[in-house]
């Protein structure tokens, strides 16, 4: 039976469609992740899987069982859903102390549902945080609590709104894996809304990928990451070099040196997209040099890599001027670890294949 | 380098101790009234204490007891009520209603507490259209409730004073993050649920606060309780003082009374700092307004209409029509000498009383003494004072220093200078200052918070001096926090009747006065142009109160919208 499914689901804020004909289903145990940059609806699906938005175009169904269908049924309310939320700024209950928190959605008495709160927070060796209320706990803390208060009801669907957003880098690892391990123990569905596209590889078994309000792809974190659906979608995993050209005898001609591309797109124009991280450089006297010979423009360590800005040497005006729309003339390349390159140096560039992608240029 | 900073911050500090000084001497305009209550109430050579404690002192106590339980629960209940239902819902006539349930702020309370009597005693017109439509012929064929009594005196103040439970219960509605509602439901509890459960905790700050002032408010009542016979603390100053002529019983009566109002201060304060607390709030979102079905929406219409139409449109209606019939007795009866009056006291008051907290209010920013917070704080308890306890306390002082001025004159002129404070307007003025001086402090002091002190550095090192920096920066961010103020004080003081009663010039009347005289003599209809224009200037503080509400939300015409 499947968790959470969204069937052609559509919204408006006024004018503004925030939500464009979503549909797309969740099953018992996956943690799917939805991720797109900020604006382009996939709070909003939260909010309409929570019910704290009225549906408008649509359905969706929780456990097989339809919660909210645009027009005939009045839709179930908040309360009715078996839906675990974790806002983004958590929205813990300030004039309640954790445990008070906690068991606020536990149903039964009050001395059980007491038992059962200080029993959750015990299991995590939370028990000395019990009694304070959530204005003195850290961030971490607070996270924590919020996603324990989510749980602690045991619903179906667990919502997680850009959970980790507000926390420290240092904090952000730890407490993410941490709250995997809690929903993976739970049986939940778990959907989590993200813009950061690593951390959608790292917590999600499929990733859902939105722009302006629609599904670009809908896909395993390997599949998203190899076969990005289109320009949107590779530039959400790190820096790629675009350049645009018609594609002539399979294939398109980069300062990058001519890029293969599919037979379907003969004579199309074309966005070619290589990442940075798909781009190698070697010793012009290496055995295997060849590739485009470039000069090193600058150089960044950063520690885990090195960024790295290069021109074509041997480039006409026109061939290096041939970014276009704004794009640097020069490419970026992202090397791993402390790359032992200096400004000047004359290198060999060679673009990894399974980083270059080819898309067709959408018109209009 | 700390070192060297204080060493230049304290070379700077004689020129700020002007502003100390002046401070000081603002506040002691409140500190010397409640010191003289005190000194006075503990004259060992009066024992009328003892007397009153054995007669009238409990009645006083359970009177007033019962009296601020009553106000308390009903302007919680109405105000908190109809801030959720105006907040949270779409019904008709909400957008009207959200600013129209402040109007009876404006109707003083002994107003409507005429109005009613008017309207429901014997010869009035409901107990009369009863007797007509069931054929009875005297009061001893039915019951019917008797307005005049405790519980009548607790509907009638509820009525004109739930607006300030209203006001601060909307303001923390609005003001708490929607999601917290929302958690709430996601969490399995319903929207009644969740509202007894979230919001109104969350909001509990925010009505304490406003419960806090309706009942400081009440205590100092006199003009309602003193109509319908119930003899509260207020009332018994007035009755000792004038009746028993016993200023020290009234001092002590006082002093008792301002116990009662600290600890109302206490929970105030308290309130304030605990609603700092929950504010922790980050995200503002645009509030949902739930729609409600036909039945419920005329429910919640009918409900934020009721407070609104007893307590606003029922007073103004009938003065309105008693107004216009009875126009000709009422210019017959000096309405403009006492128009006139009102006005030019109510001028004097909001001019002196914002020029003193502009005082205030800058002596604590610019002297970082630690003292000065805890002195303008206690220069501003002058609101919670009841207006008679601050006549108590203000008549001695200003005698002595009357006869001191006095006897110097006579000594080094040989000219008498009669009396220059005590029962003189001059006196009155001051009066107004010390009671409504917290009005126009804090409202100056939330007005210069908009000034940083990186502001002032910016001026001062752009080449303003001191005076420039106030002139050409200061002034204009403050300028409409002082018309505010000035605003605040001006209607306050239109409105204001147990202080003048007691500190006027012999045989000088305000509107206020003159309405109060003549509508306890049942000539409610002769005065009613009198009380309607009381009313009308009222309604200016509500306009400029509703205005700034709706402008403190963050973004209120495009909320952001979630992502």
């Amino acid at each position: 039976m499947p968790g959470l499914t969204f069937d052609g689901v559509s919204h408006r804020y006024g004018s503004v469609l925030a939500v464009d004909g979503v549909s797309f289903t969740a099953d018992p145990g996956e943690t799917i992740c939805l991720l797109g940059p900020s604006g382009c609806g996939k709070s909003t699906l939260l909010r309409l899987a929570a019910g704290l938005e009225g549906i408008q175009a649509g359905s969706i169904a929780i456990g097989g069982r339809t919660v909210a269908a645009a027009g005939a049924h009045p839709q179930a309310p908040p309360e009715a859903r078996g839906v675990g939320l974790v806002f983004q700024d958590y929205a813990l209950f300030p004039h309640l102390t954790v445990v008070e928190n906690i068991r606020y959605g536990l149903s039964g008495g009050r001395g059980e549902g007491e038992a059962r709160a200080r029993r959750i927070l015990a299991d995590l060796g939370m028990t000395d945080l019990a009694g304070r209320y959530p204005h003195a706990l850290s961030g971490g803390q607070q996270q924590r609590v919020a996603l324990l208060r989510a749980l602690a009801p045991k619903p179906r669907v667990m919502l997680l709104d850009e959970p980790f957003s507000t926390l420290d880098e240092h904090l952000r690892h730890e407490v993410r894996m941490e709250t995997m391990s809690l929903l993976a123990g739970s049986g939940a569905v778990t959907v989590l809304v993200t813009h950061d596209a690593e951390e959608a590889m790292l917590l999600a078994d499929r990733i859902v990928v939105m722009k302006e309000g629609r599904i670009v792809q809908d896909a395993s974190p390997d599949e998203v990451y190899a076969h990005p659906a289109d320009l949107f979608t590779a530039r959400l995993f790190g820096p790629v070099n675009r350049y645009e050209g018609t594609v002539r005898g399979g294939s398109v001609p980069t300062p990058l040196g001519p890029v293969a591309a599919p037979r379907a797109l003969e004579s199309k124009r074309v966005n070619v997209a290589v990442r940075a991280d798909g781009i190698e450089l070697r010793e012009l006297s290496s055995a295997r040099a060849g590739g485009v010979r470039v000069r090193v423009r600058s150089v960044r360590r950063l520690g885990v890599w090195t960024l790295v800005l290069v021109t074509p040497r041997n480039a006409t005006r026109e061939a290096a001027g041939a970014a276009q729309n704004g794009e640097p003339a020069s490419i970026q390349a992202r090397l791993p670890g402390m790359a032992p390159i200096a400004r000047g140096d004359e290198l060999a560039l060679h673009a990894r294949p399974e980083h270059t992608f080819v898309f067709p240029v959408r018109e209009g | 380098m700390t070192a060297l900073a204080a060493a230049v911050r304290r070379a700077a500090r004689p020129f700020l101790d002007g502003w100390t000084v002046a401070a000081a001497a603002v506040a002691a305009l409140v500190a010397v009234p409640l010191a003289t209550i005190a000194y006075r109430a503990i004259d060992p050579a009066d024992d009328t204490w003892s007397h009153l404690a054995a007669t009238v002192l409990p009645v006083y106590v359970s009177n007033t007891l019962w009296l601020l339980l009553g106000v308390g629960a009903g302007t919680i209940v109405v105000g908190a009520s109809t801030a959720w239902l105006v907040t949270m819902y779409r019904f008709p006539g909400r957008r009207v209603l959200s600013w129209a349930l402040l109007l009876p702020l404006a109707v003083p309370s002994y107003v409507l507490a005429f109005v009613v009597t008017d309207q429901l005693e014997y010869a009035g017109p409901v107990q009369a259209a009863l007797r007509e439509a069931f054929g009875w012929t005297s009061a001893r064929d039915y019951w019917f409730p008797e307005i005049r009594s405790l519980g009548g005196a607790a509907i009638v103040l509820s009525l004109v004073l739930y607006p300030y439970v209203y006001l601060l219960a909307r303001a923390a509605f609005i003001e708490q993050c929607f999601c917290l509602f929302e958690a709430s439901r996601t969490l399995g509890r319903g929207p009644a649920r969740s509202f007894f459960a979230v919001a109104l905790p969350m909001a509990r700050p925010g009505v304490a606060v406003g419960a806090a002032l309706a009942l400081m408010e009440t205590l100092n009542e006199f003009g309602t309780v003193d109509f319908f016979a119930v003899p509260t603390f207020t009332a018994g100053i007035f009755d000792v003082w004038l009746n028993m002529d016993s200023p020290a019983g009234a001092s002590q009566l006082a002093l008792a009374l301002v116990v009662f109002t600290l600890a109302l201060l206490a929970i105030e304060r308290r309130a304030r700092r605990r609603g700092r607390v929950y504010a922790t709030t980050t995200r503002v979102r645009k509030l949902p307004e739930y729609p409600l079905s036909r039945a419920a929406g005329a429910a919640a219409l009918a409900w934020c209409a009721l407070p609104v139409l007893l307590g606003f449109a029922l007073p103004a209606g009938v003065l309105a029509a008693y107004a216009i019939e009875f126009h000709e007795a009422a210019l017959a009866r000096e309405y403009f000498a006492f128009a006139g009056n009102s006005l030019r006291l109510a001028v004097a008051a909001a001019a002196v009383t914002t020029a003193l907290g502009l005082v205030l209010a800058y002596g604590v920013r610019l002297s970082r003494r630690p003292g000065m917070r805890g002195m303008a704080e206690a220069a501003t308890v002058g609101y919670a004072v009841p207006g008679a306890v601050l006549a108590v306390g203000l008549l001695y002082p200003l005698g002595a220093f009357d006869n001191a001025v006095d006897a110097l004159c006579r000594a080094l002129f040989g000219v008498s200078t009669g009396l220059l404070l005590s029962g003189t307007v001059a006196g009155l003025v001051l009066g107004y200052s010390a009671r409504f001086l917290s009005l126009s402090y804090r409202t100056l002091d939330a007005g210069l918070e908009r000034v940083t002190p990186s502001m002032d550095g910016a001026a001062r090192t752009l080449g303003s001096g001191p005076g420039a920096a106030l002139r050409r920066v200061h002034f204009p961010l403050v300028r409409p926090s002082l018309l505010v103020a000035a605003l605040l004080v001006f209607v306050d003081t239109m409105k204001e009747l147990p202080l003048t009663l007691l500190m006027r010039p012999f045989d000088y009347e305000t509107l206020a006065t003159f309405v109060y005289q003549l509508a306890s003599d049942e000539l409610l209809e002769e005065c009613a142009l009198g009380a309607l224009t009381i009313v009308a200037a009222g309604i200016l503080p509500v306009a400029v109160i509703s205005r700034t509400i709706t402008r403190s939300r963050p973004g209120h015409r495009s909320g952001p919208r979630p992502g």
